[in-house]
């Protein structure tokens, strides 16, 4: 490789674990779900911690042990634990993941701002599509910057959009209580659990494993904290403590003042805010609150940018399985060319997203294809890390996660758990044929999961393989 | 990063500018925010809409938390349903609580989209059959008490 390809500059400065942490929390956590779950009242405890508990534990722990074993996101691990072409799989699995997550952010952005300035213009499609370009190529600017920029928006996001308003709405919801207000959703024992409704319920519940899905994503940039082994677990674990805390106390405060089935769920999410500030006479708040949500999505969607594309560039270079223009890295060390194709997609799907009737409804069934294929690298994942501890007892760990095995299978059947119910049609899918959505997903599974990835791996060249300098494999 | 970021003062160039945007937005949302509020049509709408609520067995807000959030004119509620934006809002809040990539559509509540429809119908009824030919293209379930 010739040119800006090689020449990566070169800085002794390393990232602190806890701002790993607070990029860990801002790519997996945000208020932004608050008044969604807000709707299940008590029962939204429920809903998050017992995906905490099957999902979310085996998951931060074992990616925490392989994180402080093997310098490396989800490529390294299970290149070493299972194989290289398997390596690659996993890999680009959790990079098709994140294409169909930009789409609905962005149209979330420009209905927030809408919501702001005014919410005609959310129907307007010059408006949306300006805040969806502007907005998108931003982020990939900035990604372009090099890790260090990406950390410090992503943390700047998840305080100012995320941590100082999150504790506003406990705080007030507890001094609605404290007043001696009744709560707008009963909190006695008889709501702990939500409502059955067969299987409707538990397409909730067990989708709801995937609130966690992209803790172990920032492993890829392991190799910045200056002593990973330790480093990495304190980050995963207080990442883990914040994602949760994030995720359950605004919803429950919300849902103690605001009847949220009234006003949050298909009017959105800035409506329920207002109807909250509207209770303590402080609505004034609520474009401000509005403005740091967005802060928060942004900041998420950068770690988003930065992180799998960058495992995929590694891998792509090491083994020779991506064509040099994708691999070309800028001046600060970054798969820019590759991020710049990603956007073109992205941009394309969430303009039409955006403006072409039903299309929404198709990407729903476009968004649960790709989360399908992302839990095929959890299981590959924890395949990985069970067989590394099995057959590498003695590789050195600075962290060892305790029962691995049994977090290992937890998580493993946890993952099945959510692929299976992938394959039960949502509201979105409407009267359609259940087999007709079996086949769309099943089909679509096989072509971005298995097929892609194949034609990568069958057309890979020697020619096209660089070397990736130590520590900083993906 | 142990390799090739930014220098630090584009880096500080590049949060400044993020922070100044983000003041500026804020601000202009003070200064635009147009929440119609306390007024005698906005109160009177509300009662209706609480009164609604009440009827169908759903949970009701307080008559002045409804007036704050829809005003007189019911807000964002109002618009379009049958936009590609709009309709794409209303799909991607049906779903489950995730807030990143793992964001998957569920099988959504019936409560909440009945208590929209009973929105609409107080505030703008003329979107209200649009908003209904949406919710049949929708599959929902009792999943909330």
């Amino acid at each position: 490789m010739t040119g800006t390809a090689t020449k990566v500059a070169t800085t002794t400065k390393y990232m602190s674990w806890l701002t790993l942490a607070l990029m860990t929390t801002s790519s997996v956590a945000s208020l932004r779900s608050a008044p969604t779950m807000a709707v299940y009242g008590l029962a939204c405890v429920f809903l998050y911690v017992i995906p905490a508990i099957l999902f979310l534990m085996p998951t931060s722990l074992v990616a925490a042990e392989l994180a402080s074993g093997w310098q490396g996101g989800v490529y390294q691990w299970v290149s070493e634990g299972l194989s290289k072409p398997l390596g690659f799989l996993a890999v680009w699995c959790q990079f098709a993941m994140t294409i169909f997550y930009y789409p609905s952010l962005l149209a979330y952005v420009a209905s927030t701002f809408a919501y702001i300035i005014h919410p005609s213009l959310a129907s307007n499609g010059l408006y949306v599509a300006i805040v969806i370009i502007t907005v998108y190529w931003a982020g990939v600017y900035v990604s372009s910057q090099g890790t260090k920029t990406v950390a410090g928006l992503s943390s700047m996001g998840l305080v100012i959009g995320t941590l100082i308003p999150g504790t506003l709405l406990v705080v007030l919801g507890m001094v609605f209580l404290a007043q001696g207000n009744p709560s707008a959703a009963p909190m006695d024992s008889s709501h702990l659990l939500p409502a059955w409704a067969g299987l409707a319920s538990l397409v909730l519940i067990v989708n709801n494993f995937l609130s966690y899905a992209g803790m172990e994503m920032n492993a890829v940039h392991v190799s910045s904290l200056k002593n990973p082994a330790k480093e990495f677990p304190k980050a995963m674990f207080l990442a883990m403590a914040l994602v949760l805390v994030i995720f359950i106390l605004p919803a429950l405060a919300i849902s103690w003042v605001v009847p949220a089935a009234s006003l949050s769920l298909t009017a959105g999410v800035m409506q329920a805010f207002d109807a909250f500030f509207g209770h303590f006479g402080i609505s004034f708040l609520t474009p401000i609150v509005g403005i740091a949500l967005v802060a928060a999505a942004l900041g998420g969607m950068l770690t988003w940018l930065a992180g799998p594309s960058k495992g995929l560039l590694l891998i792509g270079r090491s083994e020779g399985y991506l064509p040099p223009f994708l691999t070309r890295l800028n001046k600060h060390g970054v798969q820019q060319n590759m991020l710049v194709a990603q956007g073109v997609f992205t941009t394309l799907i969430a303009l039409l997203y955006a403006f072409i009737p039903d299309v929404s409804s198709a990407y729903w069934i476009l968004s649960v294809i790709t989360t399908q294929v992302y839990l095929i690298m959890y299981v590959l994942m924890f395949a990985a890390a069970a067989k590394l501890r099995r057959d590498e007892p003695d590789h050195p760990r600075g962290y060892r996660a305790p029962a691995l095995m049994a977090l290992c299978v937890l998580g493993a059947a946890s993952s099945i758990a959510a692929f299976t119910i992938g394959f039960v049609p949502p509201s979105q899918f409407g009267a359609g044929s259940p087999w007709v959505y079996v086949l769309i997903v099943g089909g679509g599974l096989g072509i971005v999961g298995l097929l892609i990835p194949y034609l990568f791996y069958r057309n890979r060249r020697d020619s096209w393989k660089f070397a990736v300098p130590e520590g900083q494999q993906a | 990063m142990t390799t090739g970021d930014a220098p630090d003062h584009k880096r500080r160039w590049i949060y400044i500018t993020t922070g100044v945007l983000l003041v500026v937005f804020a601000l202009i949302g003070l200064f635009t925010f147009t929440a119609i509020r306390e007024t005698t049509q906005a109160t009177t709408k509300a009662e209706q809409l609480h009164d609604k609520l009440v009827a169908a067995g759903l949970p009701a807000p307080e008559v002045n938390v409804i007036a704050d959030a829809l005003g007189d004119d019911g807000g964002s509620v109002c618009q379009d349903p049958s936009s590609p934006m709009i309709k794409a809002k209303y799909q991607a809040s049906i779903t489950n609580g995730a807030a990143g990539p793992g964001q998957r559509p569920v099988i959504g509540p019936r409560d909440t989209t009945e208590a929209v429809a009973l929105t609409i119908a107080t505030y703008c009824p003329d979107r209200l059959q649009d908003y209904l030919s949406h919710l049949d293209t929708l599959k929902l379930d009792d999943t909330t008490k």
